[in-house]
């Protein structure tokens, strides 16, 4: 889904520009406004979360639905549709683990850049009078802040992404079997990690969530350097979670780790997709925008 | 391949470095922190062969830059070839020991059989010399040494083995295998006090024109104006008894002969008479076996006498001066340096201006007595280049003084009875300059009283008290002198006369305003200024009348052999080492490998850079 926003606006989507906005909420603020301001300016119009569609009222719409104003000015039955979008719960599982604090050749760590994502997600599910929740895990669930449409919720959950840590190592199809378990009614379940665990697992979890009746959008979030591999000069590649050392000339091996690192992001994209479950590859030196649409998209599914 | 500074090459050890980072990094992987670790797989970090291939030609790039740049740095050059010809010096004394019948011709001879012996190519110079060494032929062609040769002719000079030397050193300097040829009578008294030094990479030959000889010769001729006789002294330099007839000329008057037997290796004195003050004499020997330059010698009457002090003093019965002529008289053991008198207000007023203008200094200790005569006669005095102090005290009345010398503004000074010391103020001065480091003992000295002198702009101070007043002033007045001490000679005023500073002030003040003795009036012909014919007779310089002599020494008929010549000269490695070097620079000038070196360092350089880079 492509977007024509306007230079000016993307410079605000630009990560080196948000790395250096001052809290989370203005990162939030920032990235939404200026996404939504090109999306104003963009050919997809109608598709605006503002927007508040009157329509005409058909035999089965809620009689409360109506909007009796109208109906004493124009004589005839409209019912207002954002009325109806405001009962999905939405639970954003951000993955804290230590590899998600690698930053190579971009201007924040996957976890800043999964924070800030994850804070416009938050602030744009806000604006649509979603019920808002967030989950940070690594190979266990840290912190959780359950999903709520109250005012005061979103100053929370920004206040939380403010202050992530990165924890130990990731494990997390764990916490995805622990929320499938949990969560009572459909809800929108948003994944942002790395996800470069244990594929299976993963998957296995994903597929857990959706078989619970919950939409499932997953956000990989990768830094450059994992997704282009631009070292030069034979090194002890040290695993930041495992300390599992491989030694090994990147210009030998190059090919073979970008050949595996495709295999692994087609994989989830064909099981997981097959699962009906939306996946998304980020890269953290491009802007966030895509990531919104997706979520957009998602979203406009479920009407 | 040598060096012109090869220190620089130590700079080469800098090679080690990348060697050794070469070597250290070969394998070496630093640990780099990642995620995706799981996605790799191991690889031997063994580089590659076009690794293996880069870093070699990198490390070869860096070693040579390294060595290009001290090699650079230590300035080389390909030394030549010894050069295929040489330079031979032909040195000719043209001593006037040289006139000896036979010599000049047999020296011209030994020359030009030097010449003779030098190799087809070779470059010939000659050099004459006496005192001094003159090129008379530059290095170049046999023809034109053997024309330079065949022009020497023995002068007045006497004989010095060092400036031929010297000259030939000069000559010989950039080459190498030089030849230095002495041709001499190899008079032993050519080697001074200083020495001959020569190079040690020039070869000396020497070649004796001399030969056994008896020499007469005239070694002074002065007049005694006292005894009013003149004197010569005549002395055999031979191994054989000699008589012969002394003639003298006094003035145009004359001669006067005598004849004389002079012992072998000794001397005689003649006298003559020397009735009617005459100022100049010159004496001869007839000798026609000895050198032609020492049988005359000229002389000037020279009236020897001290620069004359005169005291004036208040009158006959006056103490005034008492102290000042006897610190001016004092002496060190080899007579007084001046000749002190003293004299009353009224005598000097009645003396005459020729009497007053053989006076050296005038003392002025006292107005009393003084008129405007003795005003004109001092301001005449002063006018004729005489020096004058006065020294301040109850007897010199300030306002006389300045009617007598016409000073304006008058000298007004306050008389201040205070206790207070003498300092030096200009250290510089003629006057103080002699003290040094013992000027500091003037502080010894306690002045009760004194002149305070406020307006001084027309004098210069040389020495103040310790209470800023000037103590000792000088001031210059129509091309005489006059110093003013601010307090009195005579211990009336002060303890000066007590101190032993006070003999060396008053003669150093004495001096310093023209009480010297006289210039000599005889000189040696190579002491002649420029611009005054170097022969012996009578000169006039500087509106002086000079009897110009050859020097005595060289009148000596004490000879050395060739071997023991060359065993006084000394031979110096300084000259030969400078040699090499200045011609190390000068073919290191001319090729100027460095610049290669630098070039080669750049494009060395831009190899690392491009290879490093891929």
């Amino acid at each position: 889904m492509a977007v024509a926003a306007s230079t000016r606006d993307l410079r605000f989507l630009d990560p080196a520009v948000i790395a250096r906005l001052g809290s989370m909420e203005l990162k939030a603020r920032t990235v939404v406004e200026g996404f939504l301001s090109g999306l104003h300016r963009s050919p997809y119009k109608g598709f605006s979360v503002e927007f508040a569609e009157y329509r005409q009222y058909l035999p089965g719409d809620d009689l409360s639905t109506l909007d009796w104003k109208v109906f004493a000015r124009s004589d005839r039955h409209y019912v207002k549709k954002f009325e109806e979008e405001t009962n999905l719960d939405c639970h954003v599982l951000l993955d804290v683990s230590a590899s998600m604090a690698y930053r190579g050749g971009a201007a924040m760590t996957k976890v800043e850049y999964g924070s800030v994502l994850a804070a416009s997600l938050a602030y744009l599910m806000h604006r649509q009078r979603d019920a808002t929740g967030l989950i940070e895990f690594d190979d266990r669930i840290r912190g959780r802040l359950p999903a709520s449409a109250r005012p005061g919720h979103l100053h929370a959950i920004l206040l939380a992404l403010d202050k992530v840590a990165p924890g130990a190592k990731s494990d997390v199809g764990r916490p995805l079997h622990q929320l499938a378990e949990a969560l009572g009614k459909r809800s929108l379940v948003v994944l942002i990690s790395d996800l470069l665990d244990d594929p299976d697992n993963i998957v296995r979890g994903l597929k857990h969530l959706r078989f619970r009746g919950t939409d499932v959008i997953v956000f990989q979030v990768l830094d450059p350097h994992e997704i282009q591999f631009p070292f030069r000069g034979a090194a002890r590649f040290t695993d930041v979670e495992s300390d599992d050392v491989v030694t090994a000339d990147p210009d030998r091996v190059r090919e073979s780790y970008l050949e595996a690192m495709a295999s692994l992001r087609a994989r989830y994209e064909k099981e997981l997709r097959g699962a009906g479950i939306d996946f998304l590859s980020l890269d953290t030196s491009k802007p966030l925008d895509f990531a919104l649409l997706a979520y957009l998209d998602t979203r406009a599914k479920r009407k | 391949m040598s060096f012109l500074t090869p220190l620089y090459l130590l700079g080469g050890i800098l090679i080690a470095l990348p060697i050794v980072l070469h070597l250290l990094r070969r394998d070496v992987a630093p640990p780099l922190p990642f995620t995706a670790v799981n996605l790799l797989r191991k690889s031997s970090v063994e580089r590659s062969r076009r690794h293996r291939l880069r870093d070699l030609i990198l490390l070869a790039a860096r070693v040579a830059a390294l060595l290009l740049l001290a090699a650079s740095f230590a300035r080389p050059y390909i030394a030549g070839a010894a050069p295929t010809t040489r330079t031979t010096v032909i040195a000719v004394d043209r001593s006037y020991s040289m006139s000896a019948p036979g010599r000049r011709d047999r020296a011209r001879a030994l020359a030009r059989e030097a010449v003779d012996a030098v190799q087809r190519g070779d470059r010939v110079a000659v050099v004459a010399f006496d005192e001094r060494a003159d090129v008379i032929a530059s290095p170049g062609a046999a023809a034109d040494a053997r024309a330079a040769i065949d022009g020497i002719e023995p002068g007045y000079g006497a004989t010095r083995y060092a400036a031929a030397f010297d000259k030939a050193a000069e000559l010989l300097a950039n080459d190498e295998g030089g030849r230095l040829v002495i041709v001499s009578d190899l008079q032993r008294t050519g080697f001074d006090s200083t020495g001959a030094v020569l190079p040690e990479g020039i070869e000396l030959s020497v070649r004796d024109a001399g030969a056994r000889i008896s020499n007469l010769s005239v070694s002074a001729a002065a007049i005694d104006g006292v005894r009013r006789v003149a004197t010569a002294t005549i002395r055999n330099s031979g191994e054989e008894a000699r008589t012969a007839e002394v003639r003298m000329v006094l003035d145009e008057r004359g001669p006067i002969a005598k004849h004389v037997s002079v012992p072998p290796n000794d001397a005689i004195e003649l006298t003559f008479d020397a009735a009617g003050d005459p100022r100049r004499v010159k004496v001869s020997v007839d000798d026609a076996s000895g050198y032609a330059a020492d049988n005359e010698r000229f002389g000037i009457y020279e009236a020897r006498g001290l620069p004359k002090v005169l005291i004036v003093t208040g009158g006959p019965a006056s103490t005034a001066g008492f102290y000042l002529s006897r610190a001016l008289v004092a002496d060190a053991g080899e007579g007084p340096d001046f000749e002190v008198r003293a004299v009353g207000g009224a005598a000097f007023t009645a003396m005459a201006t020729s009497e007053l203008r053989d006076q050296s200094v005038i003392a002025l200790l006292s107005t009393h007595g003084l008129d405007r005569r003795a005003g004109d006669a001092l301001r005449a005095y002063l006018a004729a280049g005489g020096g004058l102090f006065v020294a301040a005290s109850a007897d010199v009345d300030p306002t006389v003084l300045s009617t007598l010398l016409q000073w304006q503004p008058q000298l007004a000074p306050r008389d201040v009875r205070r206790g207070r010391v003498l300092a030096a103020t200009d250290l510089r001065h003629p006057v103080f300059r002699p003290f040094d480091a013992v000027a500091a003992n003037f502080g010894q000295v306690l002045f009760d009283r004194a002149w305070s002198l406020d307006a001084v702009s027309e004098w210069r101070v040389a020495a103040r008290f310790t209470d800023g007043s000037p103590a000792l002033l000088e001031r210059v007045q129509t091309g005489g002198r006059v110093m003013l001490f601010a307090s009195d000679v005579d211990r009336r005023w002060n303890d000066f006369p007590l101190h032993p500073t006070f003999v060396p002030f008053t003669q150093e003040v004495a001096r310093y305003l023209g009480a010297r003795p006289p210039a000599s009036s005889s000189l040696l012909v190579a002491d002649v200024p420029a611009g005054t014919p170097a022969v012996p007779g009578f000169a006039q310089i500087a509106n002086r009348t000079i009897a110009v002599n050859v020097d005595p020494r060289e009148a000596s008929a004490d000879r050395l052999t060739a071997v023991e010549f060359q065993k006084l000269v000394t031979r110096t490695t300084a000259g030969t080492q400078a040699r090499i070097e200045r011609q190390a620079r000068e073919t290191e000038g001319q090729q100027n490998y460095w610049r290669y070196g630098l070039m080669l360092l750049m494009a060395t350089l831009v190899v690392e850079a491009f290879v490093g880079s891929r």
